[in-house]
């Protein structure tokens, strides 16, 4: 496929010309990428068929949003019904009776502050761990030469390739030998480090050009300096990404948080909920207002920094 | 018949931008024609809309004697070689180039018939069972070339075609390009930026520029008139390696006749009695004078030779060519002069040099990028511009 | 670079030390760590700090166990759960390319201005939408007093449920609206951050909410397969049984020979060098699949008449009938279920209404009469329409001596009138007091209808039979002949003196397991009263119970699997993908002739070929270790849903502590998955490059 990428002698003023002029515009049905097509009377859509088409794909992005929205929709409706009425639900289409202070109840059955405390502590201390490791090492093995670098980098990658299954156990044992089980050193401890993360970092790192590290050591900087304030300034959109994936994972996180932690203060918002879930199983509503109060940090997240996660997952698998 | 007639054609983009206009061409059966012009001139535009890739804002286009505006491309008979080749790159040589024949349903026999003939027109035949990938630039901008040639089309349409080859695979291709003309001698429209190019294949050729605020034809003709005769100082100084200097100046009636001075450089020559009328319309304001670099000489040249048509020139720079020198020099008001002579040994470097101008190669242009040629101006029909009584300032 | 090899090497290492340190600890040790594990025989309630007990080496032993001793039938049935899980894994890809084609379809309008005018014309559209449905539905305000008959809502007025299905259809009025609006002013990336929402918020949650999507009587998801269901069910009950048997052979037929004339064509093509073998394999892999399909489906035509035919399944079992079928379930089924369990329903099919609830059952047939009555009765003495406001207490209490003296009220709904209307300080809103007339004269109804069947209720206060109700409702309509509209009777005695066909069905396949599910069928089929005669009885369309099914809970899983999938990283991926396929290509197909679809084929997919390759491998390294989440909250492992990280998990950290076989789980899993992925990339390498 390189034949295509080859920087192309096409003048650029008129691609730009078009590229400019035609920002998105109704094309056809099938993207045609930069310098799109105007709509309209365009020989290509000529005629009522590309026009029906587009509509009927507007139709079906609604149809789908709608249908993707919709269980959002019913579980807001859930968590403000009683227990009771919950059942009827789907047959009436609104709580006979609303209970707002179901969310209140929450947090008076169960310690949900505390969970969600737990959750954002951990996740926010193993990003932050994550980052200033993570960004360590690709230094490392980006911007310095040394013996067996390579090497080492290769055994990295190799432990991608494991299934984490294969982790589970002795993780266990170790942190239990270690005596931060149950604890939160255990939680946020092992976290602290990711393959995946150094080597997003690294890939990141490897586009910044080396002629920059030698024109600030050719003034005297040292490799700390080189690394503070020259690499992380130019790599931090990759840093962004690496700590909005490390933080979605740690909030997320269900099974290490279960095997790993007993006690009920220590308890992160997904187990807090199985466990809610297993006591009073019954209170579909709390259980769904618990659910719902949980989801509004990673909503947030999302919605503030979408483009560097979607950039993000799409640069982890180019270079994957 | 394959001729191809484009008629008052214009191209806005998003209802604001103005890409083309006032594009009127024909194109006979059979001819050769280059579209030519700097980056943003429309020349692809123009292209792509024959090829029906873009709408038509304005005008029409027709192949034979149809209008095929609203034509799909795939119905107006045409093939297209891409700057990028556009191979299908998970497809082999041979279905790169059946493609278009199997979606039409024709039988296999004759497929394998015509892909063979393409492919042995142009030498392709060991390659047809490789991967694009495999292949090197030129053999792929072959193998887009077969693709091109088994449809049998009314027209080719070439867009940049040779832009990613390098320079010595670029003169070749260029060269079997012109040889396929001329065995298929089917209709072909022929985009390209470089004026090399444009000059050795085109039977005419479109110059097209972008400074008037949006793409124009400026002349359509054969290459040795738009050569000889450039619509305008756009035209004059586009074609032509080296470019073509220009030195400013008024015109001047004095005894002897109509003399261009150029103060600022001490430039001062006589311009031919049999001389437009033009000149006459012109005196006392500010011209330019365009001399080509081919059209000096040590020696009085040309028909009106030895006629007070001399330039001195200090020789700052020399460039040795092989058989001629390049004599490069700044004038006083500061515009480089270039010109090329045979070369001799011994020739004097940073001192004085009086050169002898061709006067036939010498022009008179208005002021401004777009200035009319006044001295030797085209037959009307090959510039829209030399016809319009528009604004031609614009500079 | 900078500095000496040593120098370099030094900073490098400090660089590197926490992530290294970390890697080791965390990563590559537990590596080595477990393999080591798992040729042992470690167990922490055996080998722990309080015990002298040393783990041994005991080499294979785990992995023999695992692969085909004591532990296998554990293993390959959590084996195969794990892999018919990954059903969903083409499933999920397809469809995050079609999700990525269709954000790329260019639907939305580009341009600022024409978003802003769409959207707000949405915008305007929705409000008018929204407020238009609120005054369109709204309840009637007849049926305020009037209770409603639907199943499980008996508890509400008619308005009440009507204003609550207002509210409920003005908000998805409202949803939709807002959907469209935001999609026409925000363009692509508002329906793909809907798209993406399940994946952001994967995990407990949305399991959470899964679990309560998937309840058999109030989960959205049966809500919605109900009516399609029951719309199936009149389709079939509607048309004669062999148009269904006919369909079902004609569509397994047809798949037949599209498969036959699919691979036919590929052989062909084959061996003409059109296409190479591995685009040959895939012809193969979807004719395997539309075979299979057509053929499912086709064998789920024929079969509907068989199972839809019951159409509601509430066709009632006499108390003879239900006699019969106990006894015969007895003879031919006995010893295959619990004796109680079995006492226990036989006293479900007996077991009628008891006295009171019969005479209310039969007097509440007249309450609509008595509340027109009232009304009118309230009218002509008051001369004010019924609904309006309140009496003063003078007009009351005339009201309602008259009312007594008419209709010749009993004495303790007339007591109770009066002393409704006694209090000096709070008089009655008329409706009010409709609505106790009412009530009074369907007592007073009620007490008449007692009358007649005092002599006929059991002794010491015991219910009625089913049987005995039957006798005693046939008296009650002979005494009040001509009183009674014989349809009202007819449902009071379905109601009360019957076994529904789909209960009976129901308790009985629970007590006899579901392998006896077809003998319940026969069994009923002979007893139940018919007028299809000659086709077998089925128990009607259900939708499945989900997660508490053992036969569906995979099924739920996968779908619910493939939701939260689809939107997700795929997505993005394929939407990446697509925009670098470059346009001339495109531009190039087009010239050349292709129609959409064709472009599709030609010019899209094998450009995507790297993207799909990617995608599969990192899905099947994925699905191998996956389930397990979804599997703990959702179903706890019941249902046949436990896969192999959930057998792991149970091994390692429920009961014994078993971290050598776990360990040995781990690494058969590591292998599966390394062949798997091997397999993938020879295979898939192969089709990318052809």
């Amino acid at each position: 496929m390189s034949e295509l990428k080859q920087p192309g002698m096409k003048p650029m003023a008129e691609t730009e010309a078009r590229a400019r002029a035609g920002a998105v515009a109704s094309g056809s049905d099938k993207p045609t990428g930069a310098g799109a097509h105007v709509s309209g009377r365009h020989p290509m859509e000529a005629g009522k068929g590309a026009q029906l088409g587009r509509t009927i794909a507007f139709v079906g992005l609604v149809v789908l949003g709608v249908m993707f929205l919709v269980p959002f929709a019913f579980q807001v409706l859930v968590s403000l019904s009683t227990v009771a009425d919950v059942d009827l639900l789907t047959q009436l289409g609104f709580p006979p009776t609303l209970k707002p202070d179901n969310y209140e109840g929450v947090f008076e059955q169960v310690p949900f502050a505390k969970y969600y405390f737990n959750s954002l502590f951990v996740a926010g201390w193993a990003t932050l761990l994550q980052v200033i490791t993570c960004s360590m090492a690709a230094y490392a093995f980006s911007r310095v030469r040394w013996v067996g670098r390579d090497k080492v980098f290769l055994l990295y990658l190799g432990t991608l390739m494991v299934p984490g299954v294969v982790l589970m156990v002795p993780n266990f044992v170790i942190i239990l030998e270690l005596g931060m089980f149950d604890d939160y050193t255990g939680l946020i401890i092992p976290a602290a480090f990711s393959a995946y993360g150094t080597f997003l970092l690294r890939q990141f790192m490897l586009t910044i050009p080396s002629s920059l590290d030698e024109a600030a050591a050719i003034d005297g900087a040292g490799h700390w300096r080189i690394f503070t304030q020259i690499i992380l300034p130019l790599a931090r959109p990759g840093i962004i990404v690496l700590a909005i994936f490390a933080f979605l994972f740690n909030y997320n996180s269900f099974f290490w948080p279960l095997i790993l932690t007993k006690s009920e203060n220590l308890r992160v918002l997904p187990v807090g909920l199985l466990q809610f879930d297993s006591t009073y199983g019954s209170d579909t509503p709390k259980i769904m207002a618990a659910s719902l109060m949980s989801m509004i940090v990673p909503v947030i997240l999302f919605l503030l920094l979408q483009k560097y996660l979607v950039r993000g997952i799409q640069l982890g698998a180019v270079k994957g | 018949m394959a001729e191809v007639v484009l008629k008052d054609v214009k191209k806005v983009y998003d209802g604001k931008v103005l890409a083309v206009r006032d594009v009127n061409l024909r194109i006979e059966d059979g001819e050769f024609v280059v579209l030519v012009g700097p980056s943003g001139c429309g020349k692809s535009t123009t292209l792509r809309m024959i090829a029906g890739l873009e709408e038509i804002t304005g005008g029409t286009v027709s192949i034979g004697d149809r209008v095929v505006n609203l034509t799909h491309p795939k119905d107006r008979d045409i093939a297209m070689v891409f700057q990028n080749y556009a191979l299908y790159p998970h497809m082999s040589v041979f279905k790169n180039m059946a493609f278009g024949l199997t979606l039409r349903k024709m039988p296999r026999e004759e497929i394998k018939r015509r892909v063979g003939d393409a492919a042995k027109i142009l030498g392709i035949e060991e390659l047809l069972e490789r991967k694009p990938k495999q292949l090197s630039g030129g053999q792929r901008q072959r193998v887009a070339l077969g693709r091109a040639i088994v449809r049998d089309p009314a027209v080719f349409l070439f867009d940049e075609p040779l832009s990613n080859l390098d320079a010595k695979l670029r003169v070749t291709t260029r060269t079997e390009i012109k040889s396929l003309h001329k065995r298929l001698a089917t209709t072909t429209i022929y985009v390209t930026h470089d004026q090399e190019e444009a000059m050795t294949l085109g039977d005419r050729i479109v110059v097209m520029s972008a400074g008037r605020g949006t793409g124009v034809v400026e002349q359509v003709d054969t290459p040795l008139n738009v050569f000889r005769r450039p619509a305008n100082r756009f035209v004059g100084a586009f074609l032509g390696l080296p470019p073509m200097n220009f030195v400013e100046g008024v015109l001047r009636r004095e005894e002897g006749g109509v003399y261009f001075v150029g103060e600022a450089d001490g430039v001062r020559v006589l311009m031919p009695e049999d001389g437009n009328a033009n000149l006459e319309a012109h005196l006392d304001v500010p011209v330019s004078l365009g001399v080509r670099p081919q059209a000096l000489s040590e020696q009085p040249i040309g028909a009106f030779a030895g006629r007070d048509n001399t330039i001195t020139i200090r020789s700052d720079i020399i460039e040795t060519l092989g058989k001629s020198i390049d004599v490069s020099t700044t004038l006083p008001s500061g515009r480089h002069f270039i010109a090329r002579i045979d070369a001799r040994e011994d020739f004097p470097v940073g001192e004085d040099v009086t050169l002898h101008m061709d006067m036939q190669h010498v022009h008179v242009f208005e002021p401004g990028e777009f200035g009319r040629n006044l001295l030797h101006p085209p037959s009307p029909e090959t510039s829209p511009a030399m016809n319009a009584g528009e604004e031609l300032a614009g500079v | 670079m900078i500095g000496s090899g040593r120098k370099r090497l030094l900073i490098a290492l400090l660089f590197l030390l926490p992530n290294l340190a970390g890697f080791l600890l965390f990563t590559a040790g537990p590596v080595v760590f477990s393999l080591y594990l798992s040729f042992t025989d470690t167990s922490l309630t055996e080998h722990n700090r309080y015990s002298d007990a040393s783990p041994r080496w005991v080499g294979l032993d785990n992995y023999a166990r695992l692969l085909w001793g004591d532990e296998s039938v554990f293993f390959w049935d959590y084996f195969w759960n794990t892999v018919f899980l990954m059903i969903g894994i083409p499933l999920s890809i397809f469809g995050s390319l079609a999700l990525a084609l269709l954000l790329n379809s260019k639907a939305t309008p580009a341009k600022p201005k024409s978003r802003w005018l769409l959207s707000g014309v949405a915008a305007a559209f929705t409000l008018i939408a929204c407020f238009g449905t609120w005054v369109l539905a709204a309840p009637d305000e007849a049926a305020r007093a009037v209770m409603s008959t639907e199943t499980g809502l008996t508890d509400l007025t008619v308005y009440e449920v009507q204003t609550l299905r207002r509210n409920g259809l003005t908000l998805f009025v409202g949803l939709v609206g807002v959907v469209v609006t935001a999609g026409l002013g925000i363009g692509q990336m508002f329906f793909r951050a809907a798209f993406y929402l399940p994946t952001l918020l994967a995990g407990v949650a949305m399991f959470l909410l899964w679990k309560t999507l998937y309840r058999p009587r109030g989960g959205l998801i049966n809500a919605v397969l109900d009516p399609i269901l029951g719309a199936v069910e009149t389709m079939v009950e509607a048309t004669p049984a062999w148009l269904w048997y006919g369909l079902g052979i004609a569509t397994a037929a047809l798949g037949v020979f599209l498969s036959v004339r699919l691979t036919v064509t590929g052989v062909g093509r084959l061996r003409h060098g059109d296409v190479g073998p591995a685009a040959f394999g895939t012809r193969v892999m979807l004719t395997l699949t539309l075979l299979a399909s057509m053929v499912g489906l086709g064998v789920v035509l024929a079969q509907l008449p068989a199972k839809a035919l019951l159409p509601s399944g509430y066709l009632p079992l006499t108390p003879e009938q239900s006699d019969r079928a106990l006894a015969s379930f007895e003879g031919e089924l006995g010893g295959e279920y619990d004796e109680l369990e079995f006492t226990a329903v036989r006293s479900n099919f007996e077991r009628g209404p008891a006295f009171e609830d019969l005479v209310a059952r039969l007097a509440s047939i007249k309450s609509e009469e008595a509340t027109a009555r009232v009304q009118r009765h309230v009218a002509e003495t008051t001369r004010r329409a019924a609904e309006e406001g309140v009496l003063s207490r003078e007009e009351a209490v005339a009201s309602v001596e008259a009312f007594i003296a008419e209709f010749d009220v009993a004495s303790a709904p007339a007591s109770q009138l009066r002393e409704l209307v006694a209090d000096p300080d709070r008089t009655p809103q008329l409706r009010v007091l409709v609505d106790a007339m009412s009530v009074a004269l369907v007592r007073t109804f009620g007490e008449r209808i007692a009358d007649v069947l005092d002599p006929l209720a059991p002794a010491d206060g015991a219910a009625f039979t089913k049987a005995g109700a039957g006798r005693a409702i046939d008296a009650v309509a002979e005494a009040f002949a001509g009183e009674f509209e014989p349809a009202a009777i007819e449902a009071v005695r379905r109601e009360l003196t019957t076994v529904a066909y789909r209960d009976a069905y129901s308790q009985l396949v629970s007590i006899a397991g579901e392998d006896n599910e077809a003998a319940v069928a026969a069994i009923l089929t002979e007893t139940a009263s018919r007028d299809r005669a000659g086709l077998t009885a089925g128990a009607g369309l259900e939708p499945p119970e989900w997660l508490i099914s053992s036969r569906w809970a995979k099924t739920a899983l996968i779908i619910m699997g493939v939701w939260l999938g689809i939107g997700g990283g795929n997505m993005l991926l394929y939407l990446a993908g697509l925009s670098n396929i470059a346009p001339e290509l495109y531009e190039a197909a087009a010239i050349d002739g292709a129609t959409g679809w064709q472009r599709f084929i030609h010019v899209t997919w094998p450009q995507l070929a790297p993207t799909t390759f990617f995608i599969v491998i990192m899905s099947t390294i994925g699905g191998l270790q996956g389930g397990f989440e979804q599997a703990l909250v959702m179903t706890q492992g019941k249902a046949d849903t436990i896969v192999l990280t959930y057998y792991l998990y149970n091994l390692a950290f429920n009961g014994n502590f078993q971290l050598g076989l776990a360990s040995a789980v781990a690494w058969i899993m590591f292998a599966i998955i390394f062949a798997m992925t091997a397999f993938n990339f020879r295979f898939g390498s192969r089709m990318t490059n052809e």
